[in-house]
């Protein structure tokens, strides 16, 4: 809006002077997430997004957060003595998680600045994001565009629950412009309840001979046994070889696995130089329901 | 447990038989009965493919 614009807000609703109510809980998205006016109400395209395309993630709660952004810069016109604000700073804050470190692991992995979508849960209940009122998309619900940095000094400071801090950082102060409070006739716990369970894979050794050594857990917790070939997917756009695959799976106990990642239409191993990225993706038709961190297998000559 | 994925399964004779021979050079192949059991039954497969093949070529 022109900042000399002779409108006013318009109007006044004296029977709803609610307080902004609290955040409760955040939802990291794709950047572009997006639900129309009519999808927007039904829970189960909110659970798809979460456990089907696996484009939102709703963390597992809040300890704490605090808004960091900046008071507007005021200058006084040394002549007139009149005060001016000179800008007008995009929202910013950091928040503490409730979570452990084997889940915040996959966090610091993954959010390192990179440009999300982030939605607002707040206590009563609604969601917060913004309605778009532009472009071809208008109409449309969507989260707020944000730079997100997980981060952590790596141990617990004494009397403290604060350890796991992500600091999300507005891109577009117009889009608070447009913000809109989304009132679900369902319970936002609903979607940590959709959430896919996290599972831990490492290697335990280098690869070789077509073979790659894995020990998978779900997060802190206990082995996961009984996985089989098609409980993997692999990536051909993070990978660097054509037609990276699983082709076989040995079950050895306890939670360890021999992979056989090769590449090609007639698989072969793979060798120095080339490397397949792969993770656990146990699904039941489209719906994830085990989902781990993705894993770099590098190949060698042997 | 032994998995094997059905792209390897579906592979034309030849291919299959170029991925069993790999595999056998395989360390983890070389020192489990579990595999040598998979991979006796997909030479089986060879084998049924094959019969089934001179038999229609002597028809």
């Amino acid at each position: 809006m022109n900042a000399c614009s002779v409108d006013l807000p318009g109007g006044v609703n004296g029977d709803c002077q609610l307080p902004l109510s609290e955040i409760k809980n955040i939802l990291i998205c794709d950047k572009d997430v997006s639900f129309t006016d009519a999808e927007v109400k039904v829970l189960s395209n909110w659970e798809a997004a979460i456990n089907e395309d696996l484009e939102i993630y709703a963390v597992a709660g809040l300890v704490n957060y605090t808004p960091t952004t900046d008071d507007p810069n005021i200058v006084t016109n040394p002549v007139s003595k009149a005060k001016t604000i000179t800008n007008s700073p995009v929202p910013s804050f950091e928040f503490m998680l409730d979570s452990n470190f084997c889940d915040f692991k996959s966090m610091l992995q993954t959010l390192k600045g990179g440009v999300y979508g982030v939605f607002f849960e707040l206590h009563n209940g609604n969601i917060q994001g913004y309605v778009d009122q532009s472009g071809n998309d208008i109409g449309s619900f969507k989260p707020y565009k944000a730079r997100i940095n997980a981060y952590t000094k790596g141990a617990q400071e004494i009397d403290s629950n604060e350890a796991f801090k992500l600091y999300v950082n507005f891109l577009n102060a117009n889009e608070l412009q447009n913000q809109y409070y989304f009132a679900p006739i369902w319970g936002v716990d609903e979607l940590l309840d959709a959430m896919p369970v996290g599972v831990n894979v490492i290697k335990t050794g280098a690869y070789a001979s077509g073979d790659q050594e894995v020990r998978i857990t779900t997060r802190c917790a206990d082995a996961i046994t009984g996985l089989v070939v098609g409980d993997f997917e692999t990536s051909s756009t993070k990978s660097n070889v054509s037609t990276p695959a699983v082709t076989s799976v040995s079950d050895d106990g306890g939670g360890v696995y021999t992979l056989t990642v090769q590449k090609d239409s007639t698989p072969a191993n793979i060798v120095d130089g080339d490397y397949v990225y792969l993770r656990v993706a146990k699904k039941t038709g489209d719906v994830y329901n085990y989902v781990s961190n993705w894993i770099r297998v590098e190949g060698v000559t042997a | 447990m032994i998995t094997i994925s059905d792209k390897i399964k579906k592979l034309p004779k030849k291919d299959l038989k170029k991925w069993i021979a790999q595999r056998e050079k395989a360390a983890k192949v070389k020192d489990s009965q579990d595999w040598k059991d998979e991979l006796a039954k997909l030479k089986e497969r060879l084998e049924d493919a094959k019969g089934t093949g001179e038999k229609g070529k002597s028809d």
